[in-house]
Parts: structure tokens; C-alpha cells; sequence
């Protein structure tokens, strides 16, 4: 039989997102928290990622991502959260109150229930008023980007390669090709190249890195790993192992070349071609998602599209830095405190829409009823570029907008005051070289 | 000398353009410019005379869960040492319990660095 478990506030995942949103709402006040992790230990990625760079937002200090997330649970194992771990979450599913609940339920606050498994314990109902998605990501594979040629052993991805070097203590060749200049694969080869590989470059696809550029200097510049930018691979050569792959020049379509494939040989072929928001869990409870975040359509509260359900982290949209989904979780967790107080008053009518060069915004519509920090991602990087709200008439400088780099623009309450009083229901957001409105 | 560097103080990544002259590394005579904040000066002026970097790597464990231990170095150390470093601290082996903070190898090579757990590992 299932086992019941109630609480105020259920989060989903240990990460570094699930971990701030779960010690705010402590710190809040909430005391009834039930956090669920999959994995026998708190931190999601961080104890892999045992560079340094954590922490510069959150603690004013250099850290490694094993120490950020120690800190993390340092401070949840002094508080009384309960911690199920080892444990995987099913589904969601909005409960419309049957007679059992609502005996317990005098808050006038419906019922979220999340249905969880582990080994130890079976199949439970987790009965919670509020809930917090920190899901995280996953890697895209070979599949993903469609790759031609054999399908050897020797082709992983670049988090998965992380996780066996850094945790397992396994390399997984020596002769080593990256594809793809996302920052785990920068920070991968110079973790190859300190380990004694050989690694033969990095191939990025777009005109750009699509890491950071500070990852660019001190991962690839500091060893000289050559970066070839405008290049991918076309085929993969190899039967019990990888041997070679052919690289190819793109054109400006980003379609390879033909005629200038050239053949290198490896033993391994690490892919860093991007992350996608996981979020199966909130699919099973009908949680609105963006098409270009991946993750749930959220106001400026992070409550999704299903009232008292809250989302932060890499399922809500990728980040650069671990610091930012800290921030996020804590948001998060803020809302979710107001909601469980009756407090949150959300109706976001005012709908986020895209203008030029943009490839996503969170959050996607707001009420304007308070400060509203605005995360956006550009499709391709611009000098000197101006950021513009359209219909309320608000420019922001910068001096440079970068794929890479997500943009974190905070609009001031009384900028909406006339948007609302003028009956508009829309802010368009576009970056261009142009102080112009379009 | 014009030396075009990028920032890594912070996840900005500001472009830097140092003027200086070789045989005057005084602080005040190397031009900066292209940062955003003084972190960015400062660093220019490091990667100038001295460029330095936090080493970090895993070593061996003796624990009933983990095979491998992350480690750093507590403070930055000379960039041009940092894969002979490697070298001397891949060979150490770490028994648990360990706690974050706890030194493994006490003033390494003499650069009175310590190399440090990044962790804690109960057993």
C-alpha cells in the first residue's frame, strides 16, 4: 500500500537549486519541508565539477563546486528538513481534495501530491501545499545533433566524461577531440590535459564560443588547446573503438562544406553540445513549457503555470553559474513562503514577448506588481548593444550581449505603472546596435 | 608592449588591453583598460608579473563510498608549475573521515601553498 507523507512545501531535487530554495524556506519559517534527491548524496553536479570559480556571487569568494555544495549541506543537516534520498520522483498530480486530505487540510490551500519511489520505501504519495521543481538538466547526445558514421564505443558526453574522471576515477582515452565549446567541454579539456591526455582541439560549430570567455582563457589559452570555431564533425570512424573522425569546415548557414573534410584520429570523442532543461516531472501534471527555454513558463515569482507550483534552476532555463541558481532557488522559495501565507497575489497578464535577437526571456509574463529581474538570452553576440522594453519605453546599455552570457536586467515596479494604466498587455524585449524602437 | 588579455576574476570575462613596457613592471606605469571593475586592473597587473592559478584535482581515497577526493590548493599557485604539481599530488592517497578544509599535503614544492580536501567524506 502507498504510504502518505504531508507537508507545507515538497522540492525536487538536491542540487544547488533544490538545496538554497529548501534552506529559505526554512529560514522563512516553514518548517514542515520535504526534499527529495535521486541520488545517495546532496549537490547534484557540484561534487563533479571540482574546479574552482563557485561562489563568487553567493560568498564573495573563489570556490570549488565540491566546497559550494558542502556548504549547502553543511547548513541543510542543521536544520530539520526532512531529506529523502535515493529517491526519484514520478509524477505531479494537483489533487482535487478527497475526503482523507481535506480533514488535514484547513489551510484552503489544494493539495499537490508527488509521487515518489525508492527502494527502501515503495511507491509513496507526498502530500504537499506547495512544490518546488529544481529538476536540473540533461546533456544532448550524438543522437541529438545527428552525426553520420559507426556507432564505436568512445563517443560520450562531456558532464557524463566529468562525472567518470572526477568521481569514478576513470579516463576515457588519451587521444582526446571535443566538439562543442559549451563551458563543460572547455573545462574538460583542460581537466584532460592536467591528467596527462593529449587533447587534439576543440571544434565548435557557431562563430563563437558558446562557453564563457573566461573559460576560453583559462581552460583552453592557458594549455594551448587549439579552439576551431565554424567546424564540426561529419563522420565517426571505428568498429570495437573510435579511431578517427572527420572534421568539415560550415558555411554560413552553418551546413558543412563538402570537400574539406579532413580525418583525425582519437580514442574519444567528447560532445559539449548542449543542455536541456529536464522536465518530465512537470509534463505529468499538464506545467505549461516554453519551446525555447525548455523549462516551465513562469512569472516574475517563478511560479509556473500551475498555481503553487514554483520551478528555479537548470529545469527552468540552463545557467552559466551554479551562483545563479542558488538565486533562483531562493526566489523560488520566497514565492512559495507568500503563497503558502495567502500572500502571493499573481495574475500575470502582462505577457514577455520576443523582439530581435532574442532566444529566450524569464520570465515570460509578469503583473508588474513589484521589481521584476529579467533573464535574457541573445541569439548572437553584439558590441556595444542596447537593450530595449518596448511600450515602457526602457533602454539599458551594455557592452557586450553574448550567447554565452546571460543578461540579468532588473526593471524598477514604477516603469510599469503607465503600461498598466494604459490598458497594454505586452513588453517586447529586443537587443540590437540601435537605441531605437522598432 | 600591448598585451590583449581576457579577465577570468568573474563569469563577465571583460577583454583587457594592457599597455606596458617590459623593463617597468611598476604598477603604476602598465596601462589598463576594457575592464569594468578593479578586479580587472589587478588581475592584469598578476598575469603581467606573476600569473598565478587555483590548482584543483582528485587524488586516490581510502572510503567505503568514494573512490576519489577533490582537492585544491588553498591558495593560487605559479601557473607555469601547475602540471609538475599535478604530478607530486596525484601520488597521494587521502584516508576518511575527511573534512573540507582538511590539509593534505602541507607547503607544496616550497611555495608555501597547502593543498587541501574540497570535501568532507564521512567514511
Amino acid at each position: 500500500m502507498k504510504s502518505e507523507l504531508y507537508c507545507d512545501l515538497a522540492v525536487v531535487g538536491g542540487g544547488p537549486g533544490g538545496m538554497a530554495a529548501a534552506i529559505k524556506a526554512y529560514e522563512l519559517g516553514i518548517r514542515d519541508i520535504v526534499l527529495v534527491e535521486r541520488e545517495p548524496v546532496l549537490g547534484g553536479i557540484l561534487p563533479q565539477c571540482i574546479h574552482n570559480g563557485f561562489g563568487l556571487h553567493v560568498f564573495k569568494k573563489q570556490l570549488t563546486g565540491p566546497e559550494y555544495g558542502q556548504i549547502f549541506r553543511d547548513r541543510i543537516n542543521n536544520t530539520k528538513i526532512k531529506i529523502l534520498k535515493n529517491t526519484m520522483a514520478l509524477a505531479l498530480d494537483i489533487d482535487q481534495g478527497n475526503g482523507k486530505n481535506k480533514g488535514r487540510n484547513n489551510s484552503g490551500i489544494s493539495w499537490k501530491k508527488v509521487v515518489v519511489t525508492s527502494e527502501r520505501r515503495g511507491i509513496q504519495n507526498i502530500a504537499a501545499r506547495a512544490v518546488i521543481l529544481a529538476l536540473g538538466c540533461r546533456e544532448r547526445t550524438r543522437g541529438q545533433i545527428a552525426i553520420p558514421g559507426s556507432r564505436p564505443p568512445g563517443v560520450y558526453t562531456a558532464g557524463f566524461v566529468q562525472r567518470m574522471v572526477n568521481i569514478e576515477g576513470y579516463l576515457p582515452g588519451k587521444d582526446i577531440i571535443i566538439l562543442g565549446s559549451g563551458d563543460i567541454g572547455l573545462i574538460m579539456a583542460r581537466r584532460f590535459k592536467l591528467e596527462g591526455c593529449n587533447v587534439r582541439g576543440v571544434y565548435e560549430l557557431m562563430p563563437f564560443s558558446t562557453g564563457l570567455a573566461r573559460n576560453v582563457a583559462q581552460c583552453l589559452e592557458d594549455y594551448n588547446i587549439p579552439l576551431y570555431l565554424n567546424n564540426t564533425v561529419t563522420n565517426i570512424y571505428g568498429y570495437r573503438r573510435i579511431e578517427a573522425v572527420e572534421i568539415s569546415k560550415v558555411d554560413d548557414n552553418l551546413e558543412p562544406i563538402k570537400n574539406t573534410g579532413c580525418k583525425v584520429y582519437c580514442d574519444a570523442l567528447i560532445l559539449s553540445v548542449g543542455l536541456i532543461p529536464e522536465n518530465e516531472l512537470s509534463k505529468t501534471c499538464d506545467i505549461k513549457i516554453d519551446e525555447n527555454t525548455n523549462g516551465p513558463i513562469v512569472d516574475e515569482n517563478l511560479q509556473t503555470s500551475v498555481k503553487g507550483i514554483f520551478a528555479c534552476g537548470n529545469s527552468l532555463y540552463v545557467n552559466d553559474i551554479a551562483d545563479n541558481v542558488t538565486e533562483d532557488g531562493y526566489l523560488s522559495a520566497q514565492s512559495a513562503f507568500l503563497y503558502l501565507n495567502k500572500n502571493l497575489a499573481s495574475c500575470p497578464f502582462i505577457n514577455i514577448s520576443k523582439g530581435e535577437n532574442i532566444n529566450y526571456i524569464v520570465p515570460q509574463n509578469i503583473d508588474g506588481d513589484s521589481d521584476v529581474l529579467f533573464r535574457i538570452r541573445v541569439k548572437y553576440p553584439i558590441r556595444n548593444a542596447y537593450v530595449k522594453f518596448g511600450n515602457i519605453n526602457f533602454i539599458r546599455k551594455l557592452k557586450y550581449a553574448l550567447p554565452g552570457e546571460l543578461i540579468f536586467i532588473e526593471v524598477k515596479k514604477k516603469y510599469f505603472k503607465d503600461l498598466i494604466k494604459s490598458g497594454k498587455d505586452f513588453i517586447r524585449i529586443s537587443v540590437s546596435k540601435t537605441p531605437n524602437f522598432a | 608592449m600591448k598585451k590583449c588579455l581576457t579577465c577570468i576574476e568573474c563569469p563577465v570575462g571583460c577583454l583587457l588591453e594592457i599597455n606596458y613596457d617590459e623593463k617597468n613592471l611598476r604598477s603604476k606605469d602598465i596601462v589598463v583598460s576594457g575592464n569594468q571593475c578593479k578586479k580587472g586592473k589587478s588581475f592584469a597587473l598578476k598575469e603581467i608579473k606573476d600569473p598565478r592559478r587555483v590548482l584543483t584535482t582528485t587524488i586516490g581515497i581510502n572510503s567505503k563510498t568514494y573512490s576519489r577526493l577533490p582537492v585544491r590548493s588553498e591558495k593560487t599557485v605559479p601557473k607555469k608549475e601547475i602540471l609538475r604539481m599535478i604530478t607530486k599530488v596525484k601520488k597521494i592517497q587521502a584516508e576518511a573521515p575527511i573534512n573540507m578544509g582538511d590539509p593534505i599535503y602541507k607547503n607544496l614544492m616550497g611555495t608555501g601553498v597547502d593543498i587541501v580536501s574540497s570535501t568532507t567524506i564521512k567514511e
